[in-house]
């Protein structure tokens, strides 16, 4: 079973959204063709078919074909291509 | 658009180095425009602006890269920054961009039927406006106002700018009755005459037909005596016909001075633009001694385009030599009959011929010609009087 974090418990019982309150990353996804994550500090891998990337507490894959990334600010990217997977493991 | 005004750079990385050089790039919070691989190399658009940046945080980090290409508009100064005149170019097109369509490259008039386009347009001209005119700085209601002050010929103006068009829209004053009813007249004589006929509009008859009058007498009267109003003053008028006699002497001298052409035609050409001329003559002489000046204005066209204000003057003198010119009896008769019958015609204009006897001779070196002329003609005449 999930550990609950303090910012989860807080969030269920005064019902506010978790990203607001936690840092755990925030991802949108549209179609299948572009994702945007907020809350990211780094890049593990970079490849046509393949990203890694970081976040405080979670590792996001994102898996596909020519697969590239714009980033923002404030550790938020964009990522473009066909998108056939995603993946979060836990640090 | 944007992509060609902003500046772009690229950074180029080694493959191995891609994942560290972003994996940097997120963490400064840096933003790029596009990532590109290629030949094991990866290529990293930049906007130029962002360059101190990246060199301050990949020398940090000790990550090696070169620059590359250059994009935008920025990059295409630099590389053709010899090339003044190009610049000079580019300056010039939008500046005369856009102080074109600041400027009135047409004027159209309408409403007018006494004055000619051009007249008007001199007019304009007088108050200060002409083609050329800054758009801007037109005040409307003081054009209005000088043009209608400068000219009794217009009673109404309005001057309105379609893009870099002028519509000049006119009302010429309506030719007024030049008599005023509320003066008091008398109907005089204009010649010496006898009274065919008298039509009397308003005032007294004084004359009736069958009347021997002389240059001035009273025809009819303003004053009218009557026993129940008294004495009051009109304004007379009425129509007199009588018959009068006039004399036309025709006098051609056997030798005289006349003008005549050498034959020599000297040009002069000018242009306008706008309302500034350029002389394109070479020679500055002043032609108007002795020589006749026929000036033409035609505008030019270019490519087709008739309508722009640019026109071309081309000034012609003749020139000729006064001579002194002996002519034969004959001649001189001929040249007589031909200056009695333009007499003639203008003693004419308003009168009927009954009767004319002409008699020629020469005397002193010269052809006359005496004319008398009996017609029928208005002989009244309107003269203003006033009453204490």
């Amino acid at each position: 079973m999930q550990k609950k974090t303090m910012g989860k418990i807080i969030s269920e019982v005064f019902d506010i959204p978790l990203e607001g309150i936690s840092n755990v990353p925030c991802a949108e996804l549209i179609g299948n063709t572009m994702l945007n994550i907020d809350g990211c500090i780094g890049i593990k891998k970079y490849e046509c078919d393949e990203i890694i990337i970081r976040t405080k507490s979670y590792l996001l894959k994102v898996k596909g074909e020519k697969l590239s990334m714009l980033t923002f600010s404030q550790g938020r990217v964009s990522i473009r291509g066909a998108i056939s997977a995603y993946l979060i493991e836990e640090i | 658009m944007k992509r060609f005004l902003y500046s772009k750079i690229e950074i180029i990385v080694s493959k191995k180095k891609k994942v560290l050089a972003l994996d940097i790039i997120l963490k400064n919070n840096l933003t790029y425009v596009k990532v590109l691989e290629k030949d094991e190399k990866t290529f990293i658009l930049i906007y130029a602006k962002h360059y101190n940046q990246y060199k301050s945080v990949f020398e940090k980090y000790d990550i090696e890269y070169t620059t590359g290409k250059e994009y935008g508009l920025f990059y295409h100064f630099k590389k053709n920054k010899h090339r003044v005149g190009l610049f000079i170019g580019v300056f010039l097109f939008v500046l005369l961009s856009y102080f074109s369509s600041k400027l009135v490259w047409r004027i159209n008039i309408s409403g007018n039927e006494k004055f000619s386009d051009e007249e008007i347009e001199e007019i304009l001209y007088n108050a200060g406006f002409s083609l050329g005119e800054y758009i801007p700085n037109i005040d409307y209601d003081e054009l209005h106002n000088k043009v209608l002050l400068q000219s009794n010929e217009i009673s109404w103006i309005s001057i309105n700018i379609n893009g870099t068009v002028a519509n000049v829209e006119v009302k010429e004053t309506l030719k007024e009755d030049n008599k005023d009813k509320s003066q008091y007249t008398n109907v005089i004589s204009k010649y010496d005459g006898y009274i065919s006929s008298v039509n009397v509009i308003n005032g007294e008859k004084v004359v009736s037909a069958g009347n021997i009058v002389k240059k001035g007498d009273l025809l009819i009267s303003g004053v009218i005596n009557s026993q129940s109003e008294g004495v009051r003053f009109v304004h007379a008028e009425g129509d007199v016909r009588a018959y009068v006699n006039k004399e036309i002497l025709i006098e051609i001298p056997l030798v005289s001075n006349e003008k005549q052409y050498t034959g020599k035609v000297y040009e002069e050409k000018k242009y306008k633009l706008f309302s500034k001329y350029i002389n394109f003559s070479l020679k500055n002489s002043n032609y108007n001694d002795f020589c006749d000046k026929i000036e033409k204005t035609e505008p030019v066209s270019i490519l087709g385009f008739n309508n722009l204000p640019f026109k071309k003057t081309t000034t012609k003198y003749y020139e000729y030599q006064i001579k002194e010119v002996t002519r034969t009896k004959e001649e001189a008769v001929e040249l007589a009959f031909v200056e009695l019958n333009k007499e003639l015609d203008q003693a004419l204009k308003t009168a009927e011929l009954v009767s004319k006897t002409v008699n020629t001779y020469y005397k002193n070196r010269c052809v006359y010609i005496e004319c008398d002329i009996y017609c029928l003609e208005t002989i009244s005449e309107e003269v203003q009087f006033f009453v204490d």
